[in-house]
């Protein structure tokens, strides 16, 4: 029973683990909403359960690994199960301790929407790279993330982006041979030369 | 006699104009290079690597020793200006350094970082000269337990690092080492966890996990709480304490000297190893351990002087026995090599005067590191005072080019935002990021012993082996002793509130709480 549902989830792509481990932490959520007592430490409770579910996840699919015909004494699946049983008694511990408000009470949320937006331009900007390249797409990004944070001066908006790309291309392109991506656009316009 | 006697060989080679000039300019560009979050020792140290090829040997070997010195000492800079650990053996050495460099005291940990490192650096220069060849040998009884047991001691101080949020400390381990079995399993079995993702056969890169974690989780933090305006852009101004003030340092220093040094002897254990058990030593000792996480000096000391000795016991296993304790020393063996020479055991009998020639170099880096730090100590700290804009914006490109230079990989630079999106909940949520990397960094390496150990002679090796049983023993007694104490502290507490009915107000600050006042 227990090695196919661990081949059953072992089997799931990764987009899938996000969906489970979402349903799980909704799960717990839920659970503890008639609990007012606690809804000032609910944050404290979602990283743990977040932990616990990966925990449950690794524990789970270690059933689905082959073991060699040979007696080694130890498998594939000896130490994941052994955290997973450290991890089983500590998440109780950790659990109590919030419960009966051993603990601090969750931070108020701050400017959630500026970090939200930041972020997002971070990953947009990483996903711009094979399209029109690091220095372009990182240039944008700086700008932006300044503006955002409140810069104003237009000396700062345009020496900054400038400097990073020139010493991105000195110090890690020529120096350190990293080949930073230079999108598809530029590999396009120079014909494949890059 | 004799020790003295090839010293004197090695320092008649090395003392000349060409060699000290390479000590100089290796140190100098370690030291350049090392700053930039994203380029490791390692890193430095190969790219100077084809400038040696025209080099004789000495000079060729001093300006690759000036390097790996001072990229080991401003691996750390960025921990103490930006949060951003340049290598695993910098993260203890953020944990008191940026909350320091935070309150306006980012001279005085910068200043006790470069002493420390220059202590570290002299002692295990010292120890190696004086005891390489015994002490390889010592590192030789180590076997799969002990490497095993070493790691358990090295785990066990989770106990401190968590401090009284222990469980949730004992949760961020368990986390990263749970993590830590992803990739194919190192024994030769089964693909684990990769779900798909060709890229996690190799399991998570461990610096775009640190970056993540640590720079990632902070500005992330910063800028949920970010207030435009004058407080966005306040500027501290930063003390540079007297001499005297590091020397009241000194016993930390030594102490975290020796624990490097003896850590960095053993091949493949690690200099991250080293600089966290030197930290939980200083913390258990301290008679203020409550200050430690939030800027103690000691806590800076003790992970700077631990990593810098640890250079020098690193190459005891390599010289001695041949045998590379890390990257940057395997590295290092193979400019050797490239220059005919075979380290080893022979080495010490052929190549007398090269291998008391790289003891010298190994000093004198020492000095010019110091000399070098101390003039660039006020532009490091002038960091901390970038207005807030520029400051995160350019933490996001390092920590974006940083992770993605390791290997090419914009998959690392995914996992990287995820682990700092982790980090920012671990932070906002109180749970210590600190035990993640631990977990992360001592897992594979305990998997792997445990496996090796119970294969070879089961699970005996755990208990009949004197050195893993002294090993594990103290393990126990660092996680137990805290609550111990605790649990007496709590007694003691109640008696005398019994006794007294007020409560007496502050406890005393430290000594070495105002470095001000020392000037």
């Amino acid at each position: 029973m227990l090695t196919q549902i661990g081949r059953w989830l072992a089997g799931m792509a990764w987009p899938w683990q996000f969906v489970f481990l979402a349903i799980f932490l909704a799960v717990v959520w839920v659970a503890t909403l008639p609990f007012k007592r606690i809804h000032p430490y609910r944050g404290q409770l979602m990283v743990l359960a977040g932990v616990f579910w990966v925990g449950i996840l690794f524990f789970l699919i270690s059933f689905s690994f082959t073991r060699p015909i040979f007696p080694m004494g130890t498998y594939a699946d000896t130490i994941p199960r052994i955290w997973f049983y450290a991890l089983v008694p500590v998440v109780v511990i950790t659990f109590i301790t919030i419960v009966t408000r051993k603990v601090d009470d969750d931070p108020k949320w701050g400017n959630v929407r500026l970090l939200g937006i930041i972020l997002g331009a971070l990953v947009a900007s990483i996903a711009l790279f094979d399209i029109v390249g690091y220095y372009v797409s990182s240039a944008a990004f700086i700008v932006f993330c300044m503006y955002m944070l409140g810069s104003r001066s237009k000396v700062e908006l345009i020496c900054v982006p400038a400097g990073w790309v020139l010493f991105s291309w000195g110090i890690f392109a020529q120096l350190l041979n990293v080949r930073l991506p230079v999108g598809r656009i530029f590999e396009a316009l120079t014909g494949g030369y890059y | 006699m004799n020790t003295l006697q090839n010293l004197f060989d090695g320092a008649t080679v090395m003392m000349a104009a060409l060699p000290m000039l390479m000590v100089f300019i290796g140190v100098a560009a370690g030291i350049a290079l090392g700053t930039i979050p994203g380029i490791s020792t390692s890193m430095a140290v190969a790219l100077l690597l084809p400038f040696t090829f025209t080099m004789d040997p000495i000079s060729g070997m001093a300006l690759l020793l000036g390097c790996y010195k001072g990229g080991n000492y401003s691996g750390c800079i960025p921990a103490v200006t930006i949060n951003t650990p340049g290598t695993p053996s910098s993260v203890p050495t953020l944990f008191d350094g940026y909350p320091m460099a935070r309150n306006g005291r980012g001279g005085e940990a910068l200043g006790i970082l470069l002493w420390s490192s220059f202590v570290g650096g002299i002692f295990g220069t010292i120890v190696l000269v004086l005891f390489a060849s015994p002490m390889a040998r010592w590192a030789l009884n180590f076997w799969s337990a002990e490497y095993f047991a070493l790691c358990v001691l090295g785990l066990a101080s989770v106990a401190t690092l968590g401090g009284k949020q222990w469980p949730k400390a004992l949760i961020a381990v368990l986390f990263g080492l749970l993590i830590n079995t992803i990739g194919v399993d190192p024994m030769g079995g089964p693909v684990r966890y990769t779900f798909g993702i060709a890229r996690l056969f190799d399991g998570f890169g461990l610096m775009p996990i640190l970056i993540g974690l640590f720079a990632l989780g902070e500005v992330f933090h910063n800028i949920e709480n970010y207030a435009r305006g004058s407080a966005a852009h306040e500027k501290h101004v930063y003390t540079y304490p007297s001499l005297w003030y590091y020397w009241k340092l000194k016993w930390a220093m030594i102490r975290a000297s020796v624990v490097g040094t003896l850590v960095g002897i053993l091949p493949g254990a690690g200099s991250a190893i080293a600089s966290f058990l030197a930290y939980d030593v200083e913390k258990r000792i301290s008679k203020t351990p409550e200050k430690f996480g939030t800027g103690a000096p000691e806590g800076v000391a003790a992970s700077g002087a631990s990593d810098s000795a640890n250079t020098g016991g690193s190459l005891v296993p390599m010289l001695a026995l041949g045998i590379p304790g890390g990257p940057t020393v395997a590295v290092l063996m193979s400019a050797m090599m490239i220059h005919g020479l075979a380290p080893g055991p022979e080495m010490f009998r052929d190549e007398t005067a090269l291998v008391y020639g790289m003891f010298v170099a190994l000093f004198f880096s020492s000095f010019f590191v110091l000399l070098i730090g101390w003039a660039g100590l006020k532009l490091w700290v002038r960091t901390t005072n970038v207005k807030k804009p520029i400051l995160y914006t350019m933490i996001f490109m390092f920590t974006v080019i940083g992770s993605y230079s390791m290997r090419n990989s914009l998959f690392d630079v995914g996992v990287c935002i995820g682990f700092g999106v982790i980090g920012w909940l671990f932070k906002r949520f109180q749970y210590p990021v600190a035990p993640v990397v631990l977990g992360v960094v001592l897992g594979r390496i305990m998997e792997m012993n445990f496996r090796r150990a119970v294969l070879r002679d089961g699970m005996v090796s755990f208990y009949t082996r004197p050195l893993t049983v002294i090993f594990l023993t103290l393990a126990v007694a660092a996680v137990v002793t805290p609550f111990i104490q605790e649990h007496r502290a709590a007694k003691k507490r109640a008696a005398q509130a019994a006794l007294t009915p007020t409560v007496p107000d502050d406890s005393e600050p430290s000594d070495l709480s105002n470095p001000s006042e020392e000037r």
